[in-house]
């Protein structure tokens, strides 16, 4: 796990292929097939990235948490999963933001439409050839009262998508991709 | 919901605008902060009381920058000036603001004004 902070008093967690182990009971799993006629990589072996952030902007701040892992197939398409969840998960105690908040483990449907958006829009940026054909599952979140909305979620989204696309051994570039996807 | 603030109307003063706009730059743009300061200047320049979310967010940001001007965290500053009004978080920006940037704001602000 890294710690990120950044200018302006936003701080951030990221995670590269290690289990923040944000985990909840899935009420819901929303599957959606985007593209066809790709090659799995040989190459690819899973990988999983995730990001806890938190972004004051004075009267209010902003709070997200998203994991996602992708399984490597055969199947020749491109899929997303999104676990999701009740609004009454269990507490996220060891969040960054459980200053703020009460931060609650878990991924509600309100915000899932949003992480499918994000995830689809990163995802169209750089082709989809640099995955091959898989699943990218989106199984581990945590979300604030007061703090999330749609919009972060979408941004949240797509970084953990830019996360997964990290070439392995270029990490000094974690916190550059949180500064260009996440904030506000 | 408007802790101390309830039931009140307040004059707004140009400088104490400067000091919130000034604060406000402590933190990345975020276009419902100028909203609600739009509506502050406003109030000046109309000569007219603010009450509600627009006084919440007065008093807040004034507090909150008067108390990381005195060394505190963001975070212990925004909790104190919450705690000092006892207002409620959702109190903080006017529901226009909310309506006019709905993506900004999840479904629990909206249920706290009534405007799902």
């Amino acid at each position: 796990m890294q710690s990120i902070k950044l200018d302006r008093h936003v701080q951030a967690r990221v995670w590269i292929d290690e289990n923040p182990r944000a985990i909840y009971p899935a009420t819901e799993i929303i599957s959606k097939n985007i593209a066809n006629g790709l090659t799995k990589k040989n190459k690819n072996k899973n990988k999983r990235g995730s990001i806890e952030i938190i972004i004051p902007v004075g009267a209010r701040f902003f709070y997200g948490f998203l994991g996602a892992e992708f399984f490597p197939n055969d199947s020749g398409s491109f899929g997303i999963e999104l676990l999701v969840s009740t609004e009454h998960e269990n507490i996220y105690a060891e969040s960054i933001a459980s200053e703020f908040d009460q931060i609650r483990l878990g991924l509600p449907s309100e915000y899932s439409q949003s992480v499918l958006a994000g995830a689809i829009e990163s995802l169209a940026e750089k082709k989809l050839g640099e995955f091959g054909s898989g699943i990218l599952r989106f199984d581990q979140a945590a979300h604030s009262q007061i703090g999330s909305s749609n919009k972060f979620f979408r941004h949240i989204a797509r970084t953990v998508v830019q996360l997964l696309m990290l070439d392995r051994s270029r990490k000094e570039e974690i916190s550059e991709i949180v500064k260009t996807y996440s904030l506000v | 919901m408007f802790g101390k603030l309830e039931n009140q109307e307040f004059i707004v003063e140009k400088e104490r605008i400067e000091v919130i706009k000034k604060h406000i730059e402590e933190f990345y743009p975020w276009q419902p902060n100028d909203m609600m300061i739009k509506r502050l200047q406003q109030a000046l320049d109309n000569n007219q009381k603010i009450s509600g979310a627009d006084a919440c967010f007065y008093f807040h940001e004034l507090k909150e920058a008067e108390l990381m001007a005195n060394g505190y965290t963001y975070v212990a500053a925004h909790n104190q000036a919450i705690q000092d009004y006892e207002v409620s978080p959702f109190s903080l920006y006017h529901p226009d603001v909310i309506l006019a940037f709905p993506d900004d704001f999840n479904s629990n602000w909206k249920k706290f004004w009534g405007i799902e």
